[in-house]
């Protein structure tokens, strides 16, 4: 009996010193979070046209850091394309608009890396989710806007516009569409994917953001006689609200945004503005000056201002942050070309 | 590895073992030289065997010097705009001329040399009609060879084919010389993308190209001759995507028209040649992706009078009297644009014969009329210090001046651009010996100072002509020729070597990122080999050539990785009747490296090429020409 006990004893040391040197499974490493969503800003490096350059940078709020090259970093350094101009988060998935490589690369917020793309494009320049499933891409070239099945990844159509169409807002149902080159904001049915309206604002209709009363305020750069101006629109009618003459610019895309409260607006015209949505002008006196012409990129968020300098668009150009009184805090040197701010 | 090895040795070994069971036959070419080094006129030479020139017969005088020579080709993709880049310098820095007139688009100051089809090339000439940049191009198309009738074709694997004809023929006094040629390039291009990582076929920057050649002398008596001629050349090039894209809608189509009437005094002390010339250049871009169309119009008519006179057999006199009109039309100028240009060129030559030394001094003076008038100087000295040792000196002072888009383009000209100077310093030692084994070998080492240099560089979306205040550029060039020649076999070996550095040391901008770095396009190392072994009617060609690392953008941001090439052809020629006949097989880019020469256009990878010539010789001449 002792001895099957002892045997007993030694089987279950035994198998309990093989339990013990078995090798552990190694565990799932736990997706690390990169980003602090309301922390983050990505800054949008357009690079030199056809010099591949083109990058996406990391601004960390917290730590007052920025983080170059963050695409090829998360990539195994492989190549952004060429010109990205901008970048939209739509939950979990980020698309970015590689303008001179004709598509739209799509991106895990996990983890920064690439999961797929979409193309061609002749020209796109920016990508606004319209439902679950469909989504528009502007185009500088095409004439066109394109349809996109984002469950699919893959092209399914096209708006003609007959002009070039740049940013986009949605509100309900319709989707605004503004036109550098007209004097027009133009308004698509998103269930029928059809022009519906236009709304005349100034010449040079580009960068456009919501107030907080829901209303949308466009950038327009004017043109050779007509100046540069701010106008307002309710999207429920499309009727103008007011139109604020921001004076004489050369070519500017504005950046137009606003604060966190949504109740100041501000904007690039070669030096950044500020006002109050109930303001009836621009302050000649500009809130933040540089004594630069290539401002490149603006956004707002809590206490801070952040400004990108282009310097020569051939250099790299830096990042500069200020407090709410427009005093500079830090600069940072960024990728080429530094333009969209993207807040997350 | 060991698959490479194979890839290069067995044809090799082949072709080796085939020679053997060969008859005796030798065919022989005339010599063919090409200027064409960054280098000024008569300096350093390049002269290459006519067999490596017939080796490419089917294709562009962009193939040939891409391989052969110490000129940096930029081109964007096989069968398409491709031009000179020497010292980091664009295309407008190097004249191209043939039989004396310039084919520069006189817009640019370019000349596209894929549109230059080296079947229309007879022989190549040193020349210095344009000694104030320094460096140039020469060809002629002769007619004084031995009537015959010409056709060859090729064909590759890039799905590339072309065909041409060629008839010279003697009636009476008068020497006609015409050729023809029309290449279809499908371009299906095996390449490695770096940006999609795959590698893929450019199947859709097709290009097709015509062209005609025709000269005719006629002997007035012995000393006189009336010459005409006439170059047309179309082009309908897709132009390819960058790696970076996914499409390209973009379509060149080019109109080259160059024409001449010259008559030469051919006098026992006196040559005198008297010419009149017109370069006609059209130009239409459509790009249908981004409803962008274009057209670009000019012409330059030039007269010129060009003499040299032997006053005794130490003293030469050389002279140039020119004068230029050009006109320019495009949706990129405000207007038309014109502009009148004299220059006055006299290099007296005198040689101290006791001593061993010649002396030449070149000067160049040019008057735009409104505008401005620089002046060229350059002072050469050869010593003989022994029966196979030469001694080169060279010391110039020369300019450019901006051309018409650097002026006027909109957007992006500059009208405030100044005119760009330059010294040059050049010594060159030449070590040679002719027997059955023959040597030459050239040394040299230069350095430039250039001051106001022209370059278009990047501003935003814009590119714009500046002037960068003061770049260097030093290095040294070895050229090496050597051949064997015995009953059993023939062997020649060329190689050259240069090393060159570009930059910009002085900037008008305190803060210009290109201060103290490279220029673009500009490899601080580049060399080319090539072996060429015949045997009775065969003959095998072994080319290497190896570029090293050259920046794309100003501030060495980016950069283009070295490459080598190696490419491996064999040709047997064979006599039936009056018909003589020639098979050329190659192998290109037999590593199938991955190569660009302007960043992210993609270069053809691994590909074969068959090219096949028929000759008749001996065509019935109708009466010699009298000379």
């Amino acid at each position: 009996m002792n001895t099957i006990f002892t045997n007993l004893s030694y089987l279950v040391l035994l198998s309990i010193l093989f339990t013990a040197c078995k090798p552990e499974k190694p565990e799932e490493p736990e997706t690390e979070q990169l980003f602090t969503v309301g922390k983050t800003a990505f800054i949008i490096n357009e690079g030199t046209f056809n010099q591949g350059n083109t990058e996406i940078s990391y601004f960390d709020f917290e730590k007052m850091s920025i983080s170059n090259n963050f695409f090829s970093s998360r990539n195994n350094s492989a190549l952004l394309g060429d010109l990205t101009q901008s970048m939209t988060i739509v939950g979990d998935k980020a698309y970015l608009v590689v303008n001179n490589s004709q598509k739209v690369l799509i991106l895990s917020m996990k983890d920064f890396k690439k999961t797929g793309s979409i193309s061609p494009m002749p020209s796109p320049r920016y990508f606004q989710q319209i439902t679950n499933s469909k989504a528009y891409v502007t185009d500088l070239f095409s004439n066109n806007i394109t349809i996109i099945n984002t469950s699919l990844n893959t092209i399914t159509g096209a708006i003609p516009l007959s002009t070039w169409s740049e940013q986009m807002l949605v509100s309900g149902s319709k989707v605004f569409v503004s036109a550098p080159l007209k004097d027009k904001v133009f308004v698509i049915d998103a269930t029928t994917d059809a022009i519906m309206d236009s709304i005349s604002v100034g010449m040079g209709a580009n960068s456009m953001c919501f107030d907080k009363n829901n209303n949308i305020w466009v950038f327009c750069s004017g043109s050779s006689g007509a100046n540069a101006s701010l106008v307002c629109f309710n999207p429920a009618d499309n009727n103008i609200l007011k139109t604020i003459d921001a004076g004489t610019t050369t070519y500017s895309s504005g950046r137009i945004c606003t604060n966190n409260a949504k109740d100041s607006i501000y904007f690039i015209k070669d030096d950044v503005y500020r006002l109050s949505i109930n303001d009836a002008s621009v302050s000649a006196t500009p809130f933040i000056s540089v004594g630069s012409s290539s401002l490149y990129g603006l956004k707002v968020k809590d206490n801070y201002v952040l400004i990108t300098n282009a310097k020569d668009f051939v250099q790299k150009g830096d990042l500069s942050i200020y407090n709410k009184s427009g005093v500079l805090i830090k600069t940072l040197e960024a990728g080429v070309s530094p333009g969209e701010i993207v807040l997350y | 590895m060991k698959h490479r090895v194979a890839t290069y040795w067995l044809p090799l070994l082949f072709c080796l073992s085939a020679f053997a069971q060969q008859q005796d036959t030798t065919h022989v070419l005339p010599p063919v030289t090409i200027y064409a080094d960054a280098v000024p006129e008569n300096k350093l030479q390049k002269q290459m065997d006519s067999t490596i020139v017939q080796f490419q017969l089917g294709g562009s005088l962009d193939q040939l010097l891409q391989r052969n020579s110490t000129l940096y080709i930029r081109q964007y993709g096989s069968g398409t705009l491709s031009t000179i880049n020497s010292l980091g310098l664009n295309a407008s820095h190097h004249p191209i001329i043939w039989n004396d007139i310039l084919f520069n688009n006189p817009m640019n100051g370019v000349q596209d040399i894929n549109l230059l089809p080296l079947w229309f090339i007879q022989t190549t000439a040193s020349d210095a009609n344009y000694i104030n940049t320094g460096s140039s191009t020469s060809f002629t198309s002769s007619q004084n060879t031995e009537p015959q009738f010409d056709f060859y074709s090729t064909w590759n694997t890039m799905k590339n084919s072309s065909v041409g004809i060629k008839l010279k023929q003697n009636i009476k006094r008068l020497a006609v010389f015409a050729a023809t040629i029309h290449s279809r390039n499908k371009n299906s291009i095996p390449y490695y993308n770096i940006y999609e990582e795959e590698k893929v076929k450019l199947s859709h920057a097709q290009a097709q190209q015509s062209g005609g050649i025709l000269t005719l002398t006629y002997a007035l008596n012995d000393w006189n001759t009336l010459e005409s001629g006439l170059w047309y050349v179309t082009a309908d090039r897709l132009i390819p995507p960058t790696m970076l894209q996914m499409i390209s809608k973009a379509v060149e189509y080019d109109k080259q028209l160059r024409a001449y009437l010259q008559w030469t005094y051919n006098g026992n002390k006196l040559v005198s040649i008297v010419q009149t010339s017109i370069n006609e250049d059209l130009l239409l871009y459509n790009d249908t992706l981004i409803a962008l169309f274009a057209t670009n119009h000019a012409t330059l008519w030039q007269n010129q009078w060009k003499t040299k006179w032997v006053l005794n057999k130490r003293f030469l006199l050389s002279s140039i009297v020119r004068n230029q009109y050009i006109q320019s039309k495009t949706d990129n100028y405000s207007n038309r644009i014109t502009q009148q240009r004299f220059s006055i060129q006299i290099s007296p030559y005198y040689d101290w014969i006791e001593i061993k030394t010649g002396f030449r001094f070149s000067l160049n003076r040019e008057f735009v009329l409104g505008g401005s008038s620089p002046s060229a100087q350059i002072l050469e000295i050869n010593t003989n210090l022994s029966k196979h040792l030469v001694l080169s000196q060279e010391v110039s002072s020369l300019y450019q001046l901006p051309t018409l888009n650097d002026w006027y383009w909109s957007p992006g000209g500059n009208p405030d651009l100044l005119p760009e100077r330059s010294r040059k310093y050049r010594s060159t030692v030449r070590l040679f010996h002719y027997g059955t084994i023959s040597l030459d070998n050239k040394l040299s080492g230069f350095f430039y100072d250039s001051k106001n240099t022209i370059v278009w560089r990047p501003s935003g979306s814009l590119w714009s002509p500046m002037n960068l205040r003061e770049t260097h550029s030093l290095g040294l060039t070895d050229q090496v020729q050597l051949s064997w020649k015995n009953p059993f076999f023939n062997i020649l070996l060329e190689s050259s070597y240069t090393y060159n550095q570009t930059r910009v040391v002085a900037s008008y901008d305190p803060n210009d990122m290109s201060l103290n770095k490279e220029i673009p396009y500009s490899p601080q190392h580049h060399s080319f080999s090539s072996l060429h072994l015949s045997k009775k009617n065969f003959s095998i060609l072994i080319q290497h050539q190896f570029t090293g690392v050259r920046y794309s953008t100003f501030d060495e941001s980016s950069q283009l990785r070295a490459y080598q090439i190696l490419d491996f052809g064999v040709r047997y020629v064979f006599t039936l009747s009056k018909v003589q006949s020639d098979i050329i097989l190659q192998m290109k880019n037999i590593f199938d490296t991955p190569y660009q020469t302007i960043a992210w256009q993609a270069m053809p990878g691994r590909h074969l090429q068959i090219q096949l010539q028929f000759k008749i010789i001996n065509l019935k001449q109708k009466t010699t020409v009298e000379k």
